[in-house]
């Protein structure tokens, strides 16, 4: 009994970093810039096809990640410049604008890829023992990740200059231009950085997922409803979310079942968003 | 329905007479017919969750025609392809169901996709042509001039239960499945067959279609719970993430896994490294070693060269919808559906995994178990000559 | 005014026309299309005029639809299938106007978070209906829906739901013209001036968006009796996405505009689906192309080539605004006004009254709290505590609306963004 409880323990905990690491480009981009980012899933799964694309070529895991760090961001910034400048940030054309480019990026990788499923093998096979019960590597490995990665995020925001410059754009665009920041550059950076973390977020879980085009639908759309439950714009948030939504869903399937699960944490975004749109720890 | 049957009958006779007299005619117009090509509609999954599917579903279905014209054609008449998407809403299929019959005019469709599109081109046919829907599916569909090639819920569960056991060296069961009416019907056969076989069910667990699912804490539970077997109806993505997870957790060497729907593409998405103790019970698998289905591989190889898309159970079908179509269409002399159905009843044919036999609109058929061995099938057993058990 | 008749009969004799020209299977086609339509033209409706987007409007589709097939199965003769479908289509409306009228009282914004909470309501409803298969058939859907007693060849349902697209096309022209069509754009511009005025925003949006799930519900009902078999995808993601993109393609804020991209995008979609196997992108492709560089669709695009002809502009007097006021002094007390926002005192035991003069000025340096004192005097900014008093009656919960109703009116220096919008 007490394994299954530690076991079910670490998974909730899993659950939630990983559902953290799989949001954190969308909670930046649509917490701090308001846009509608509806194409985060599709560069996850880009940056999931680029770990595939670098194991079917025979290089180390590893090179992944400056491989999705180039493609990633050179995306983001087309992205960005083409697309989400020139519709000014607002959060129903960018919703709008990235529903066509979402089409436009699954039939691209379509003709690169095909259609069908791939497989990455998993870097780090095998189990670490914690109190005498063993737990997969690999998983261990990923709530490392997602959580060095909310702690430089937290502390980036809070204590870099970067940080306070793009808190003070989020706050009053006008006045932080006035006071000498550019806010273009700024917001354009804050972009590319949120579609290289979601790139990222796609070469961490590739070995997990079936990797295919279209891959990304349901992950955005659980996305979308987990910022909305922690919080817009807040490191905070994001954890509070995703710590609600992986929760919710270990609790109910494991009281009830799975689609009761699924079913109850739709209600209780439909309830935040009636409630609390500004979610449980909103930016202030 | 009683009533649509007597009328169904009544229609039937006439139109044995009307058909009998076609083949008198026919022979004698016969060279004049080659001309005029028959049209078979063909859905195939071009869009949507199951566009995987989509080449290979096109692919088999140009080498089904292929064989029937390399050996005469339907009725003297080459048979000619319009492929359309079956991919998109039920709506849409229904629509296109629509513009086969009333504006490209086909004298039969063909159909590979889920099943509430099968309703709605049921719906939109109304049995004014054949119909042959070729993939897994859920059973208990009597609409007039529909066939049903695919493996049904009692041909994939009535041996491989009691098999599988036996192989596993234990009775308990850990149900696992997508939310929908395909697994839960699947489901319900097998727990027909673990009660035979003296097992039982230790959890039946269903997820939500369409959801990005989790799936860390059933293997949890499973592992607590010790099954000899975890029978799975999880399909797509869902089947590659819990047989992913499944792996990762270190289970596979423990536990035997039966997948109800894990055909060559999921298998590659699963991948070697996940694929220890996996089981599949299917009609079809493309490394049968079978004369067969190595003339109908070649034949792939020869149209395609080595970008010939992956066979499986689930696009393999439509290459059997041809080879049925024309043994049918050529016992019945005719295309009407009447004459068709009657024909149909108890007709024989050849496919790429063996003899097929229908019955009840359904096909009997031989069926495989197979074990993953890395990226691979290797069947291990074959149940000749499983009965669909359905009642049409 | 003659050519205008004209050319709107000469519009319903080629409609009328066209499945005889066409043939059945156009016939057919066009149903489902203009079905869509109607669909598309409540999503226009309530985002072109009202601004409040729906990424969830197949819901309301689908709640029709099941219950229109359930209402053609169920029915023991002829005329109950009829009143079970206009029943369905009002309990949708019903329904629509509950969930917007719970969400927008006390708010005055409809940006993303109701799109949101559209989209997962439809996705409850997905999941609802997919998985309760003994009520709603599952994810086979609902099947064997009967057709409409008296009607059931392709030619029949064409004209039924070309007649219905012609109404609610002329409703929904109305709707742009009357008053209440202004009300709505002025809200969706801004909404908090509307209340200053006196308008009950959080009502008429509702009202926008019952409206265009009563579309939403004709459509369901016409899908029901056309496709003979409801299923669950009416709820899913795509459909509630397809009827937004029809209507920003087309053009949302006319009346033709989504009618012309759901014709558009369908025809072209079914043309080139069978064919071109690289067809979305050219979808994706036009998408974008509408977002960036023709904000008003094609039907926006077009108006602005056409030579400009005069628009009669509605006025808002129908509507029933505030009282007209005669300027009299009111007396105003507020007692002990506590309010704070988020970690912030603001006013911290306000005591002010007014009494006979004729002006008031309130002085005081940067942040002393002179713009919150009148905010919560006009109801803008909630109080903790306190009272307020206007000539000696009790408002209990202040909004703007209601203090306006009672004769106060608010000079906001925020005016309507007519032709630049800020950067967010």
């Amino acid at each position: 009994m007490d394994a299954i409880v530690l076991i079910q323990g670490m998974n909730i905990l899993y659950t939630v970093l990983a559902l953290a690491l799989v949001m954190m480009g969308l909670a930046i981009v649509m917490g701090l810039l308001n846009v509608l980012n509806i194409v985060h899933g599709e560069f996850i799964m880009i940056g999931a096809f680029t770990a595939y694309a670098v194991q079917a070529a025979g290089w180390p895991y590893i090179l992944s990640v400056p491989a999705v760090f180039l493609v990633c961001g050179a995306l983001g910034l087309v992205v960005e410049r083409l697309l989400i400048r020139p519709l000014r940030y607002d959060p129903f054309d960018t919703l709008l604008a990235t529903w066509g480019l979402g089409l436009l990026l699954r039939k691209f990788v379509e003709m690169f890829f095909g259609r069908a499923f791939r497989s990455v093998q998993v870097p780090l096979p095998g189990s670490l023992q914690i109190a005498g019960h063993s737990y997969p590597t690999y998983r261990i490995m990923i709530m490392a990740i997602s959580a060095a990665l909310l702690v430089s995020l937290v502390i980036w925001f809070r204590k870099t200059r970067t940080g306070s410059r793009i808190r003070a754009m989020v706050g009053n665009p006008t006045l932080a231009e006035a006071v000498g920041i550019s806010t273009v550059a700024l917001a354009r950076n804050t972009f590319v950085a949120g579609t290289i973390l979601a790139g990222f977020a796609g070469v961490v879980i590739a070995p997990l997922v079936p990797i295919e085009p279209q891959m990304g639908i349901t992950l955005v759309v659980n996305a979308f409803f987990m910022i909305i439950i922690g919080g817009l714009g807040t490191v905070v948030g994001l954890i509070g979310g995703a710590t609600m939504i992986g929760g919710i869903q270990s609790a109910v399937s494991a009281v009830f079942d799975p689609t009761t699960a699924y079913l109850s944490i739709l209600a209780l975004s439909v309830l935040f968003l009636w409630r609390w749109p500004r979610g449980i720890f909103p930016r202030v | 329905m009683v009533l649509r049957r007597t009328t169904t009958r009544r229609t039937l006779m006439k139109s044995i007479a009307a058909g009998s007299a076609l083949v008198g005619i026919q022979s004698f117009v016969g060279v004049s017919r080659a001309a005029n090509p028959l049209k078979i509609g063909v859905f195939v999954n071009d869009t949507g969750p199951a566009s995987l599917f989509g080449p290979a579903q096109r692919a088999a279905a140009e080498l089904g025609a292929d064989q029937v014209n390399g050996a005469g054609g339907i009725l003297g008449r080459n048979v000619e392809i319009t492929f359309v998407d079956g991919g998109a809403s039920p709506a849409e299929g229904a629509k296109t169901a629509v513009r086969l019959m009333l504006s490209d005019k086909v004298d039969m469709i063909f159909g590979s996709h889920d099943s509430a599109v099968r309703l709605a081109i049921e719906g939109a046919i109304k049995g004014k042509v054949p119909y042959v829907y070729t993939p897994v599916y859920e059973g208990s569909d009597c609409a007039n001039g529909s066939y049903f090639l695919g493996e049904t819920p009692q041909q994939q569960m009535e041996r491989s239960i009691e098999k599988l056991a036996a192989i596993a060296g234990g009775k308990s069961f850990y149900l696992i499945g997508n939310d929908y009416v395909w697994p839960r019907t699947t489901n319900g056969q097998a727990k027909i067959y673990i009660e035979k076989i003296g097992g039982k069910v230790i959890a039946e667990e269903y997820y939500p279609l369409g959801a990005a699912n989790n799936f860390e804490s059933s293997i949890a539970k499973i592992k607590s719970a010790a099954p000899a077997i975890v029978l799975q109806t999880l399909v797509g993505g869902d089947n590659v993430s819990f047989n992913r997870a499944f792996s990762d957790f270190g289970l596979s060497d423990s536990f035997a896994r039966l997948s109800c729907l894990l055909e060559e593409n999921t298998l590659a998405g699963i991948g070697a490294d996940a694929s220890k103790n996996l089981y599949s019970c299917l009609a079809y698998f493309a490394n049968l070693d079978s004369p067969a289905n190595k003339a109908f591989l070649d034949a792939g190889k020869k149209r395609y060269g080595n970008e010939a898309p992956q066979q499986s159970t689930i696009s393999k079908g439509l290459f059997d919808a041809f080879v049925f179509a024309k043994a049918v269409a050529e016992k019945a002399g005719s295309l009407d559906v009447a004459v068709f159905g009657l024909a149909a009843d108890g007709i024989s044919f050849e496919t790429p995994s063996g003899t097929q036999k229908i019955k009840n609109r359904n096909a009997i058929k031989d069926m495989y178990l197979a074990k993953c061995d890395g990226g691979t099938f290797e069947v291990i057993d074959t149940f000749k000559a499983v009965s669909p058990g359905q009642t049409c | 005014m003659a050519f205008f008749l004209a050319s709107s009969i000469l519009l319903l004799l080629a409609l009328f026309g066209l499945p005889l020209v066409a043939g059945d299977f156009w016939a057919y086609q066009l149903t489902l299309y203009y079905i869509y339509a109607i669909a598309a033209l409540g999503v226009g409706l309530a985002w072109g005029q009202a601004g409040i987007l729906s990424l969830g409007q197949g819901l309301f589709v689908a709640i029709v639809a099941y219950l229109a097939g359930y209402s053609l199965i169920y029915a023991p003769f002829g005329s109950a299938a009829y009143a079970g479908i206009v029943l369905a289509v009002m309990i949708g409306s019903v329904v629509a106007f509950i969930i917007a009228i719970l969400v927008f009282r006390g708010r005055t914004e409809s940006g993303p978070s109701f799109s949101l909470l559209t989209l997962a309501l439809a996705l409850c409803g997905y999941q609802i209906v997919g998985s309760w298969s003994s009520v709603t058939g599952g994810f086979n859907g609902l099947s064997n829906v009967p057709a409409l007693p008296g009607f059931g060849g392709f030619l029949d349902l064409y004209y039924i739901s070309m007649s219905m697209l012609v109404l609610c096309m002329s409703f929904v022209s109305w709707l742009f013209r009357a008053p209440i069509g202004t009300i709505w754009r002025a809200i969706s511009e801004n909404e908090r001036r509307l209340g200053y005025f006196g308008y009950n925003t959080a009502r008429l949006k509702s009202v926008a968006f019952m409206i265009s799930a009563l579309l939403a519900g004709i459509a369901g009902g016409l899908y029901a009796l056309q496709q003979n078999l409801v299923t669950p995808d009416l709820a899913g993601f795509n459909f509630s996405g397809d009827l937004v993109v029809f209507a920003a393609i087309g053009g949302r804020s006319t009346a033709f505009g989504p009618v012309i991209g759901s014709v558009l995008v369908g025809a072209l979609s079914s043309e080139l689906r069978d064919r071109f196997p690289w067809w979305e992108i050219v979808i994706g492709l036009l998408f974008i192309l509408v977002v960036l560089r023709m904000p008003g669709g094609i039907v926006g695009f077009l108006s602005t080539l056409l030579p400009r002809h005069r628009r009669k502009a509605g006025t808002a007097e129908v509507v029933k605004a505030a009282k007209r006021i005669v300027a009299k002094p009111a007396d105003i007390a507020m007692n002990k006004i506590h309010c704070s926002v988020g970690e912030v005192q603001i006013l911290d035991g306000l005591d002010f009254s007014t009494t006979d003069e004729k002006f008031v000025c309130v002085i005081g340096p940067n942040g002393a709290g002179k713009t919150s004192t009148l905010n919560v005097l006009t109801g803008a900014l909630a109080k903790q505590s306190g009272d307020i008093h206007i000539d000696g009656i009790l408002i209990a919960n202040p909004t703007p609306a209601a203090i306006a109703r009672r004769g106060s009116r608010s000079q906001v220096p925020d005016p309507f963004p007519i032709s630049e919008t800020e950067p967010s």
